[in-house]
């Protein structure tokens, strides 16, 4: 096999992994949702730690 | 503190949106480094999880875009050092052309190095230069040559070792 046909056997594959028509499920969650998720968790720790500083006599 | 949060509230919603742009080239990416949809949809969540926790990453679209793709390569290559050597590949290639074919190359690929999977992803299903290698690797432009004809070598060797 000669270097060429390595490079087109290569290519060729990488050309049939496409996008999938359907988005998969899990990546259905868009990026604001996880943004909003990270917020929620960063202001729930936040509030954990007033409350945990609160109770420290 | 009202104040810090919604500033910190909208930064992040604004990074989400510009990052929601590049969420499909990162998906492809992802899926031609590790020929594995699932593990490549893991790879995206992660790889924006970390982007939406850095604390800055560029504003500018040539730097930001180099940042992401940065991001999700080095992602992509942390998952395939930690997925298991036999793990099933049939059902996680995504339906392609010529599915035999694919996952003969796929099995292939997979006795490379992780580093040599990444590179020829990037060179022969990405269609990178040799500078954008070199950027999203961080690796000497030099190297990426070498790299790529070890990767190749490589590959021709095994894939004929199985013919």
């Amino acid at each position: 096999m000669k270097e060429r046909d390595v490079s087109q056997l290569l290519t060729d594959h990488y050309d049939r992994l496409v996008y999938p028509p359907q988005p998969p499920s899990r990546l259905l969650e868009s990026v604001k949702d996880q943004a909003k998720y990270l917020f929620a968790l960063t202001t729930n720790r936040a509030k954990a730690l007033v409350h945990t500083t609160e109770q420290k006599p | 503190m009202t104040n810090q949060f919604t500033l910190q509230q909208s930064q992040l919603f604004d990074r989400a949106a510009t990052l929601e742009v590049y969420r499909g080239e990162s998906f492809r990416l992802a899926l031609r480094i590790t020929g594995n949809s699932t593990l490549a949809e893991d790879v995206v969540q992660t790889a924006f999880l970390r982007l939406l926790q850095a604390p800055e990453i560029p504003v500018f679209l040539p730097e930001l875009v180099k940042y992401i793709r940065r991001t999700v390569t080095n992602c992509s290559i942390d998952f395939l050092r930690l997925q298991r050597p036999q793990e099933e590949l049939t059902d996680s290639l995504p339906n392609t052309e010529n599915p035999a074919l694919d996952l003969e190359i796929r099995q292939a690929l997979s006795q490379l190095s992780v580093e040599h999977q990444a590179i020829l992803a990037l060179a022969h299903g990405e269609g990178y230069s040799y500078r954008e290698i070199a950027d999203t690797l961080e690796i000497p432009m030099g190297t990426v040559g070498s790299r790529l004809n070890h990767a190749r070598a490589e590959f021709k060797k095994i894939w004929e070792a199985n013919e």
